[in-house]
Parts: structure tokens; sequence; C-alpha cells
């Protein structure tokens, strides 16, 4: 049977890479007796994929992953089971067992996530002004950005406009703290890093944000027509 | 504890960042200010490699199982993550709590190899605690160490204040149970130091004093106490039934050197290769029951969920019982995906044929360690391996589909020639026929063969710790003249650095006014010796001069057996005598028989080989 998982990612297990978590989930099946079904072949491994790889030292509280498992299970028993054995940090939110023909990662089509900046030195007056001129730059006709591509370990540099990844931008706190909720594109097909978003605000509305300094968080993840996936 | 934002913010600039964040499953977070004695074990390596050493791991869970003690773990940082600790003042800390290191109450190091010392500074530097133990009060951690490298404590005399000899199970608890009554009773540092150096097994520098003769030779080495033990006695466990039996481990997030579980299947070796510091200090023999083994091997892989059980030892194949436990451990696992592996291998087929049984999915490779090109030398240094077992071996491993092997060699050692080298590539070669020299159609895999050769240094301890190790210049020539016989395109020639080499053997064998070259050294930037990358050896000479240090005396002399090492004063339990009677084996090519052949006297009491003799 198929099932599908929504857990969360956090703390300093933000700084687990996407192959880390997969063999964490794998040895975490392995001690909860999960019973993941295992692709055949010389080197068989578990059938079992994690939906839009999150980038290293970003915090989410919205990951789903698919599993193929070789026995009907009580979707319940299995997110108890898993939570018994993963760190804290890691932990399975809830279940799904609709919409499992198509896998999730070609399903998730946006992400919204929060930008939040310790500390920060205010350049405008109000967050509503801060908010008009997000909203002005946000009728640019282009957006640039430059994204770097490894091709046959050669790296090149691409300039690309993103004004059609960006959904909505918003500052929603403007107090100790500055605090921007972004949803973009995050589907298969039409991906933006949100760093990469980041850096463009940030050079255009000439915040001055160290980037090192921002805290992301990706709060949910929703199909193409902005539904949530579980 | 350190900023948590600061660290956030400098993680997300590092390579690896899950280094430095601890919270892997099965580590132990307790409240930092809720114990007696909190305990940082310090490792002077990077992560991966700090992670995959299984004592830390044994002492880890020991200590943590107390509820009046707390064991965290500290590694050094990568190069990248140490400038970014610098320039945003965070100091070292603890991967558990966070906690700075200068608020334990010990600080302990593995000694686990000489050229990882340079990190030791590095890291208390890092934590802000002085090098020497004379420049610390009691407001630093209490500095202690422990390891095979711990044989040979003196070229951290100054540096460490307590070090413990031997095995650490039990040592350790007692030391630091003193330690905690010390602290109740308001003790000194001082007046720990000395009622711990009644526990046997503990050395603690400050309580020796050393004089020299004119020729740099060790005049007299004494206790400066009267009450103080002239001989520290090493300590090993009698019982490895009984012991401390781990049944859990730390997995780590990243990838480490071995990322498997490890179960240790037994201490000590009985073969008494001459060369090896591990298959003497180690003795005597204890072997773990199967019984024993396959429920640790149970618990170890449900509380980690690893899927590969590797049976670890200095030589796995010895134990009496080994085809039973790989044989149970595959036949229970198998539907489970678990996958057994055999790190150390004997040359012989039966070691093939056990190998062939277990491991399911084929490694392409097989590691091989004659050790020496002849027979003659290998009779030298008592490696028990004549050519018609490594025939029988490699053999076998082609038969069974092997491609790869790789051949560990030895250059520099006593005694040896050209002939000698000249036996490198003839046993080379001699793997390249038996590949080739079968059916066609037998013929699988495509053959590639490495010959590894590494520079032989001295150890304390060993039958060869009086010679004379080869200069820099004698092993480059030795290198090259093997390099240059190779002429074969499926043999690979690889060597290691002569120059890291001889700098280890002057550690190896070093006394306490070894200490400052290596203060010197880390002064100039050395750290991460072992790492070619970093590896500096013109800072390291430099050092030498500056201290008046050099490779003549400590490393290109012949000892005289009645000359006083740094090292005398400490009791492996096997004699001095029956190291120099070895010593003199070696060089008269006699070959002194595997222990469970017969016992050979080496002066170790409760052998386990002794029921079987007497």
């Amino acid at each position: 049977m198929k099932l599908r998982l929504k857990f969360n990612k956090c703390g300093n297990l933000k700084f687990i890479s996407h192959l880390d978590l997969i063999r964490l989930f794998q040895r975490s099946f392995a001690m909860a007796n999960v019973p993941i079904d295992y692709s055949e072949g010389f080197n068989p491994h578990p059938r079992f994929s994690i939906g839009n790889p999150l980038p290293l030292g970003i915090n989410s509280e919205c990951e789903y992953m698919d599993l193929q498992l070789r026995e009907e299970v009580i979707p319940e028993e299995i997110v108890d089971s898993l939570n018994r054995v993963l760190p804290k940090n890691i932990k399975i939110l809830g279940y799904s067992l609709e919409n499992l023909d198509k896998n999730v990662s070609r399903i998730i089509e946006y992400a919204l996530y929060e930008f939040t900046i310790y500390d920060y030195d205010k350049k405008f007056d109000d967050i509503d002004e801060f908010n008009t001129k997000i909203s002005i730059w946000l009728e640019n006709d282009e957006i640039k950005i430059t994204r770097f591509r490894k091709k046959k370990g050669k790296k090149t540099e691409i300039e690309e406009n993103i004004k059609e990844y960006l959904e909505s931008v918003q500052v929603v706190s403007y107090e100790d703290e500055l605090k921007i909720d972004a949803i973009i594109r995050n589907g298969a097909e039409k991906y933006l890093k949100p760093e990469l978003f980041f850096e463009a605000l940030n050079r255009d509305l000439e915040l001055g944000i160290d980037l090192n300094s921002v805290y992301i968080n990706r709060v949910n993840l929703f199909d193409e027509n902005m539904e949530e996936i579980i | 504890m350190i900023d948590t934002k600061k660290l956030d913010y400098v993680l997300k600039r590092v390579n690896k960042p899950a280094r430095y964040i601890g919270d892997e499953r099965n580590s132990v977070e307790k409240d930092f200010n809720s114990v007696d004695v909190r305990f940082a074990f310090g490792f002077p390596d990077v992560y991966e490699v700090a992670m995959s050493h299984l004592g830390m791991h044994i002492l880890y869970n020991l200590i943590n199982d107390r509820d009046d003690m707390l064991c965290e773990r500290v590694f050094a940082p990568w190069e990248d993550m140490e400038s970014l600790m610098r320039e945003h003042n965070i100091p070292l800390y603890g991967l558990e709590s966070k906690e700075e290191i200068i608020n334990f109450d010990v600080l302990g190091f593995t000694l686990q190899y000489e050229m990882s010392y340079t990190n030791i500074l590095n890291m208390m530097d890092l934590a802000k605690i002085p090098f020497k133990s004379v420049d610390r009060d009691e407001s630093h951690p209490l500095i202690v160490a422990g390891g095979p490298c711990a044989y040979n404590p003196e070229p951290l005399a100054e540096i460490i204040d307590l070090f413990m000899i031997g095995e650490g199970e039990e040592i350790i608890v007692e030391v630091f149970e003193l330690l905690k009554d010390c602290k109740m009773k308001g003790l000194s540092r001082a007046e720990f130091l000395l009622l711990a150096s009644r526990i046997q097994g503990v050395y603690v520098p400050s309580l020796y004093e050393v004089e020299y003769n004119e020729d740099k030779t060790i005049k007299s080495f004494e206790p400066s106490v009267e009450s103080v033990n002239p001989i520290v006695k090493k300590r090993y466990i009698s019982d490895v039934e009984a012991m401390y039996q781990m049944d859990r481990v730390i997995v780590p997030f990243i990838e480490t050197v071995h990322d498997r579980a490890v179960l240790e299947v037994f201490r000590g070796c009985t073969h008494g290769c001459r060369f090896c510091q591990a298959g003497m200090i180690y003795r005597p023999i204890r072997e773990k029951s199967s019984e024993l083994l396959l429920k640790q091997a149970d618990d170890l892989i449900a509380s980690t969920g690893y899927q590969e059980v590797s049976l670890s030892s200095l030589s796995s194949c010895d134990h009496t019982e080994i085809d039973k436990i790989a044989v149970n451990l595959m036949d229970k696992y198998v539907d489970e995906k678990v996958a057994i592996s055999l790190p150390s291998l004997r040359l012989d087929s039966f070691s093939i044929d056990l190998l062939k049984q277990i491991e399911k999915v084929k490694r392409t490779g097989l590691t091989f360690a004659p050790e020496a090109g002849t027979q003659r030398l290998r009779d030298v240094i008592n490696k028990g391996v004549n050519e018609e077992n490594f025939v029988n071996a490699v053999s076998s491993a082609f038969e069974n589909g092997w491609s790869r092997v790789k051949l560990y060699f030895m250059v520099g050692l006593p005694t040896e020639t050209n002939e000698d080298l000249d036996g490198i590539k003839d046993m080379s070669y001699l793997v390249r026929d038996l590949f080739f020299n079968r059916n066609k159609k037998d013929i699988r895999g495509n053959l590639q063969v490495v010959a590894s050769a590494s520079c032989f240094v001295p150890k304390p301890f060993t039958p060869f710790q009086w010679f004379k190790q080869n200069t820099a210049d004698e092993f480059y020539e030795k290198l090259y003249y093997t390099k240059d016989q190779i002429k074969e395109k499926k043999i690979k020639f690889q060597y290691h650095d002569p120059k890291l080499s001889i700098l280890e053997g002057l550690v190896a064998r070093g006394d306490r006014r070894v200490g400052e070259v290596i203060i010197s050294a880390w002064e100039k930037g050395c750290k991460f010796d072992g790492w070619s990358e970093f590896f500096q050896y013109d800072k390291w000479i430099e050092a030498m001069e500056e201290n008046d240090i050099s490779f003549d005396f400590y490393n290109f002399r012949e000892r005289s057996f009645d000359e006083i090492l740094p090292w005398d004063f400490i009791d492996i339990n096997v004699s001095k005598a029956y190291l120099q009677k070895e010593y003199e084996n070696a060089i008269a090519e006699t070959v002194t028989p595997d222990c469970r052949r017969g016992c050979n006297n080496c002066g170790i009491e409760d052998c386990e080989m002794w029921s079987v003799f007497r």
C-alpha cells in the first residue's frame, strides 16, 4: 500500500542535508519496523521519496514523503512508532491515503516561506511604506537573479527573470524583528530557491541585510490550486 | 552556554554543518547543573573520524548511564569552522549542551595518533585553556588523556594533568568518583592529583622528576613525592563478559569513516607481530562468548537502525567461534537487510570462505597485509604468513569473484635489504599471475592490484622499540627503488609520506623535552598534521631546531638495552626482558609461534591461553 506522511524539520536538524535525511529515515524505518518495500535488483533500496528537497540551513514545518509499503498497515501506528525513534526536531505531523497516484513531488507547486531578521536596522518609516515598496517591486517586468548551473563539472552563471515565480510577498511584522512572508514557486518544473528570492529583494530594495543572518522557515506547501497537500 | 544565534549564523556558512550540532540518535543531553562531574570527551580530529572510534562510544554511554555524571563530545572543528569561531569569538563547546568547554570539570583527550597532538593544543586554545598544567588553576577543567599513545605519555607530560594507562571502563569511573569526592570535601587540585595517583593505571606527570645524562639520555626517572609509586601498572578488564556492555551507540547524521554498528569480539591478539604496538599493549587475549555477542548485536541493531554490523577486533577471524557468530547473525538478519562485515582479514582461505558466506552483496575489493615482501623479512617481524597461505587466500578470493586486491607493506623494517623490496614487486606480480593464469572462462572482472607501502615507525612497548628508524632520504630511496621495479600497468604502487612518519617516530618515542616542539609547531600554525593538505613539515623542522631537538637523537639512533627509555616506568605486564628477547629473535630471523600454539612466557598473568596450555 501507499502512504503519504507530513513531517517537520526544525532546530539544528535544518543543518542535515537531503541525502542524510534519507539515510535517517531509512534507519528509522528499520527501528520502527515500518514494512517498507524494497526495490528489486543487485543493491535493493527502500521505496520512499521525499518531495522537494529542502535547502540546507532552512527550517521547515511542512515536508512530505510518499512510502511504498509491502503490507497493509494502520497509519496511526506507523506515525506513532516512527515518532518514537525519530530525533527531536523531526516529527511526523500527519498522514494521508488520498491522491497517491501522483508522486507528492509532482503535486507540490508553491511554498510559503517566512523570513525573519533579528535586530534589523530599519530602512522604512513603517510596515505600510515597506509593503508599498514591495508592491511596486513586484510590478516590475523583470526581476533578475543569477543561478549557478553545473554542467559536466563546469560552473556556469545564468541570468533569469523570476517574476512569474513570485506569487505574493508581504511584511508581516516590523517591530522588534522583521518578518516577511512570501509564497513562491516550489514545483518540480518551476522552482525558486528561497535564498535567491531574498537576495533579489534585498538587492533591489536596498535592505542591506546580511543574508547569512536571515532565518528562513518553510511554513507550508501547496498544490497548483493553492490548496494544502494534506 | 555559547550564543546559539551566533552559532546558527556561522553554521550557515560552513561545510557539513551537521558536524557541529549534536542531537543525533542516542546522544544524551543532561541538565548541565544537576550532575557532580561534567566530562568533555575530546577527540583531536574531525567529526567523521572521531565518531568512528569505538572506545569513545563505550565511555560515553558508560558515564551517561550514571546519574551523577555526564559525558559530552568535543571534536576538532574543520578549518572553515575554526576560522569562523575565531572571527565571531565562539569558544569551543560541548556538542550536547553547547556549553563552553572551559565550564566542564574535566576535559579528556583520547590519544589515537601522535600526529593529532597539535589538534589537542588547537582545541585547548579554542576553549581558552592554557596549555601547561602549571599555568592552569582550579577554575580550569582538569585535563586528562588515555588511549594507545598514552603508553608513552611523556611528550604531553607538561600539558596533561592526569593520564589513564590501559583500558578505560573501570579507571575512568574510579578517577571521576574520586574527583566528585574531592570536590565535595573542598580539596585542592593538587590534593586530588596526589590521591588519584594511587589508583592503578593513573599517571600524574607533575609528581615525577626526570634527570638527564650529558649525552641527553635519561639518567633517572623518579617520583618527586615519596608516597608515589615509581611504577605505573596498566589497567585492563579481566572479565570481558562481566564488564560494561554497550547496548546503543550514537548514530551520526552524516556519513562517517565507519558508518555501521561495531561489535568488539575480543581484546588482545595472539599473533605477536614484532612491529605491532597494539599486539603487545592490549594483551592478554580475552574473547567474548558467542551468546553475549549475539545479544549485543541485537541490542545495537535495535537501538540504531544500522543495516551493517562489523565484527571488529585486531584479527576477528581468530575468535574461536567466529563461524558460529557470523553465520548466526547472517541467518537472523538476512530478511531485514542487515549486512555483516569483517574488517580485519587473516591471510588464509578460511577467512575468504567465511567472507564469501557472510557478504551477500559482494564488495569488489579485498585487502591483505603481508607487511613484508620476503619470507625472511616476515620471519624477522614475526608476521606468521607464508607464501602458501598467501597464494591460497588470493586464489580463493579470485575464484569467488573478487578482482581488486590491496596489499599492505612496510618499508624501513629491521634488517631490510633490496631483496625484500624486490619481494614487494614479486608478490604484486604473483597476484597478477594468479588472476590471469586461470581458464579464460573463469576470469571475471577487471584486475586491479594496489601495493601500498607505509614507512615503519618503531613504537614503544614493541620488540623494535630500540631500533634505529630509517631517515627520510633512506625511505625515499627505498620507495623510489620499489616503484621503479613495478612496471605492470595493473599494479599501482602507493606510499606514505616519509616526512610524516619520521615526525610520528619523533613523538612516539619522545620524552618530556619533545613537548616544547609540539607547542612551537602549533604556534607556527601546525594542525591536522595527519591530513596531507595541512601538513607543514618545514614548520615542524623549525620548531625542532628552536628547541634543540634532533631526529638523530630520537629517531636515527639504535638505543642500547640498558638505556632508561622514557616509558619504562609503565608496566604493561609484558616484560621488558621478553621484548628484548623478541628483538634478538627478530635479528636471528627466529619465529615465535602464535600464543594459541603454546605459551611464550611474555609475562602476562591471567592469560586465557594459560588454561589451554598449563
